[in-house]
């Protein structure tokens, strides 16, 4: 069956329509793919959540309803613990490209972050970081002092922390609803990209954007059913194994492109882009909230037989 | 066989299933997990099965769906409905059809505290029906009155269903809610144009009531409607001030109309508190029965490839986007005759929702224009699960062939309500635009 | 035959009680959303964890009453054409609903089940503001849907045996219990 043509099919939580890099990235994979691989093989999107939501991705993934899917890691902790080590780590100094070259570092160093993966019957292709956070305020803030008090919008678990240490009231409003939490004074802040407050548009009612240094979080991992994987004749798997390095430069690309683009709107709309001290959140780094987060992931590391001192080197600002 | 052939037999044995009385979720559930089976394999379906109930009830979202149920029930207990139905008559009962007219307009109002079109529907059925009937009204311009005002309740503001097509279709739901107003007032206003004119036709149908009101009664009548005003006011200033978000917005009304039954009853202890909390339950589980396995079969209609096809045979016509509009009109109404709203909304939003989108319709238009599509569904013939509410709640003075019987005018209505929104996008924009 | 409807009865009530205990989380759900409001707007102290709290109960509330509205009734069917067919047709086209019922509910008990077991194996926690172990969800949600598949094998073999089910009316759909 080796020369036979196959059709791939891709699961993703994805709508097509949203043309942002994470959605042209992909349809850029799949074009790719099929370049490569000599126009023999495909890769069919199901775009939108069609087949499997975002919590049924991992499980529809490993089960084989489909060949390739994103699985958003940060909402299965306890799952995929290693795999989540940025999601432990808010803040941290690395922006989206270097974050999808140390994940890449990882699973080559660490087996267990194949292992922890393979246990659900799924083998890491590519990975797709957020862009680097900052905050996104219907106010302006300038210093650590100003964020006393205000209402910010946290989701997970490092969120709240984090912004509690800083004395500011973590506020949990879901995504959808973001958008009027802020029109309406509900929260002052929300953690957010660029690219991202424009997808959700965020910055249509919140105009000063606080380049508060939280670093790229992660983010997506473009996983494969572990048996098709395996299945792969040799040369289709080496097409696979060598997207993974530039799918993440072309995504990384595509965000920076759509960043500038953000960027260069808000001039007109209104948006303050207000810098910030690149140090500013070093201290609270220290406290002992925020270090009790990174410690518990510090524990499932070791747990699994990772020794966690060099990835929290390259995660500490 | 191709995935598109599976796709193509999974609905008709859909339509065969339903016809033959399985039970609506089973039938979309089973034929959507044996689809998925026969397309990808067992363990594939068997994972969908896995996952697919906890997804979709761990959600803060629909968390509004069970709350505005409960607004409903309390509405109920607190006596909203009575109270708005004398004070409408006083000020209507001598028109042509006054009595008629006055169950619009009251479930109109009612609707404003209740997101359940049937739970309307059957809340007027007992108190609208018998004072009809008792007066010589004719059965099915009263039955099917009332059948149709319930519709109202899903087209003003709260709504599960609009947030049902919010979820399904990732848009702004204050921004759907606040949109339904406007078209749902008008829409009550055709209803009762649409009873007018039966009447003016047909004078035998509504005798003209004879009992006059005095000014002093009437504007007495009016005090009646305060309890419903202040819970509308608290809702809507709350949302512009900021003090909640929309879907907190459906535990706030549950529990203010929750005070207003205890006022309204004298005490906790006379609210028939066990039977709401249960009636509460027990239509939340339908509407996620039905939406879980809807969505188990529309997981199967899109990995067959169906829905592809017929979103591209949609978008692929090199016609008119309104003669679209029209094929999609049909579909609805077609599909709308054999099924209840949430599946219809489930089944059939991953096709039609794209194909607007592209067509650069505004997804909030649309979301209003499809759940009145929908809502004519819940009233036409076979299936129409309004009517059979009106039906079983007459206590045996109705036969159902009497409700559809009445409803020609009303769903005409609802035609004419449609073609409003297709040439005035605004009534349904005007809100949601103005408040940002 | 009377002996398997006592039957019947008597696990109504094991349901009827899931009701209950479904419709006090409703209203505790409705309490907490209206004192994480008040929390946040009075003294802009919101109540942790409530949107994870508000998930986790609108999954319990709605599991847990599934079977309790087959029991009833009240989960939609359609008896249009079958009302017309003669009373032999009729009862092998309930008992082939309601075993086809049986079959997919089984089929769903077994998988969430499954799903439950992985989330034990891996001790699943909710990872908001405030954590607590989500495998207990999980674990209500499959026995939720054991109850109905149960429910469907009672009404299965009463059905093939020609008895009318309690509550199930020829409309198939009972007032205030459909959108
Ligand atoms: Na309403
Ligand atoms: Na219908």
């Amino acid at each position: 069956t080796a020369t036979q043509a196959e059709t791939y099919k891709w699961i993703t939580f994805k709508p097509q329509g949203a043309g942002d890099a994470q959605a042209r990235s992909t349809q850029w994979y799949v074009d790719e793919f099929k370049k490569r691989t000599g126009g023999k093989d495909e890769i069919q999107v199901f775009w939108g959540g069609s087949v499997a939501k975002t919590g049924e991705i991992p499980d529809a993934l490993g089960a084989g309803l489909g060949d390739f899917g994103d699985i958003i890691t940060p909402y299965f902790p306890d799952r995929f613990p290693l795999n989540n080590a940025v999601g432990f780590f808010i803040p941290q100094p690395n922006g989206p490209l270097k974050i999808a070259e140390l994940m890449a570092e990882w699973h080559e160093k660490y087996p267990q972050f194949e292992e922890e993966l393979a246990k659900a019957n799924i083998k890491a292709v590519g990975y797709r970081p957020l862009e680097s956070y900052g905050l996104l305020c219907t106010k302006p803030v300038k210093t650590v002092e100003d964020l006393k008090g205000l209402r910010i919008r946290s989701y997970g678990f490092a969120y709240p922390a984090l912004f509690e240490a800083l004395g500011a009231s973590p506020v949990s409003i879901n995504t959808a609803e973001a958008y009027d939490a802020l029109s309406r004074n509900i929260i002052d802040c929300t953690p957010i990209g660029p690219a991202l407050a424009r997808g959700w548009k965020y910055d249509e009612v919140a105009k000063y954007y606080i380049e508060l240094p939280l670093g790229a979080s992660f983010g997506h991992l473009i996983g494969m059913n572990l048996d098709t994987y395996n299945n792969m004749d040799e040369a289709t798997r080496k097409v696979v194994d060598q997207l993974n390095h530039d799918y993440s430069v072309t995504y990384n690309k595509m965000l920076e492109d759509d960043i500038n683009a953000v960027r260069e709107a808000w001039k007109k709309d209104g948006v303050t882009v207000i810098d910030f001290d690149k140090n500013a959140l070093d201290d609270v780094v220290k406290s002992d909230a925020v270090q009790a987060v990174r410690q518990q992931w510090i524990k499932r590391a070791e747990a699994a037989g990772v020794e966690p001192d060099e990835i929290v080197k390259q995660l500490q600002p | 066989m191709t995935g598109l052939e599976f796709g193509l037999i999974g609905a008709v044995l859909l339509f065969a299933a339903i016809l033959l009385g399985v039970n609506v979720m089973v039938s979309l559930g089973l034929i959507g997990v044996a689809g998925l089976a026969a397309i990808a394999g067992v363990a594939p379906a068997t994972s969908i099965l896995s996952t697919v109930f906890y997804d979709t009830t761990h959600s803060f979202h629909f968390s509004v769906i069970p709350l505005f149920l409960l607004m409903g029930y309390f509405a109920m207990q607190a006596g909203l409905g009575e109270d708005l139905f004398e004070a409408t008559t006083k000020w209507l009962g001598n028109l042509p059809g006054g009595l008629a007219i006055s169950t619009t307009i009251g479930a109109a109002a009612f609707g404003a505290a209740s997101g359940s079109s049937v739970g309307t529907a059957t809340v007027f059925t007992k108190l609208a029906l018998p004072q009809m009937l008792d007066r010589g009204y004719d059965k099915g311009l009263a039955s099917a009155s009332i059948a149709i005002a319930g519709t109202l309740a899903v087209m003003i503001p709260p709504s599960s269903l609009v947030v049902v097509y919010g979820i399904l279709t990732n848009s702004s739901i204050s921004g759907l809610l606040i949109a339904g107003i406007i078209p749902g007032l008008v829409f009550a206003l055709l209803l009762c144009i649409a009873i007018y004119i039966t009447v003016k036709r047909h004078p035998e149908k509504a005798p003209v009531e004879i009992a006059h009101y005095s000014w002093k009664e009437k504007l007495y009548s009016l005090r009646l409607a305060g309890p419903l005003v202040l819970v509308i006011v608290v809702i809507i200033s709350g949302l512009y001030i900021g003090v909640f978000t929309p879907t907190e917005a459906g535990g706030i009304g549950a529990m203010l109309t929750f005070v207003l039954a205890i006022i309204r009853r004298r005490g906790i202890r006379n609210i028939d508190l066990m039977n709401v909390l249960l009636d509460t339950v027990r239509t939340s589980a339908m509407i996620f029965g039905i939406i879980i396995c809807a969505l188990i079969f529309s997981k199967f209609l899109a990995l067959s490839g169906v829905a592809n096809a017929a979103g591209g045979f949609l978008t692929g016509l090199d016609v008119n986007r309104w003669i679209i509009v029209l094929i999609i009109v049909g579909i609805y109404l077609a599909l709308g005759m054999m099924m209840d709203a949430p599946a219809l909304l489930a089944i059939t939003l991953p096709i039609t929702h794209p194909v607007m989108m592209k067509l650069g319709f505004d997804p909030i238009w649309f979301g209003v224009f499809v759940v009145l599509l929908v809502e004519i569904g819940a009233v036409t013939p076979p299936v129409g699960i309004n009517c059979f509410v009106v039906q079983a709640s007459s206590n045996g003075r109705l036969q159902l062939e009497d409700v559809f019987k009445g409803l020609v005018p009303f769903v005409l209505a609802g035609f004419v309500m449609l073609v409003l929104l297709c040439l005035f996008p605004q009534l349904a924009l005007f809100l949601p635009q103005s408040m940002n | 035959m009377s002996y398997l409807l006592r039957f019947r009865a008597l696990y109504g009530r094991l349901l009827f009680a899931c009701g209950v205990a479904a419709g006090i989380t409703t209203f505790l759900m409705m309490v907490l959303v209206v004192a994480n409001v008040a929390g946040r707007y009075l003294f802009n102290a919101p109540i942790d964890g409530t949107l994870e709290l508000t998930e986790s109960m609108l999954t319990v509330l709605i599991t847990l009453s599934f079977a309790l509205t087959q029991y009833e009734g009240g989960h939609i069917q359609v008896v249009l054409l079958t009302k017309n067919f003669s009373p032999l047709w009729r009862q092998v086209a309930s008992t082939l609903a309601m075993l086809l019922g049986f079959i997919f509910f089984a089929w769903c008990t077994y998988a969430v089940f499954q799903f439950a077991m992985k989330s034990y194996a891996f001790d699943e926690h909710e990872w908001g503001s405030i954590q607590f172990p989500l495998y207990p969800v999980k674990m209500v949600c499959a026995f939720g849907v054991l109850l109905i598949t149960i429910q469907f094998a009672i009404d299965t073999v009463l059905t093939a045996a020609g008895v009318d089910l309690p509550g199930h009316d020829i409309d198939g759909v009972s007032p205030e219990e459909a959108i």
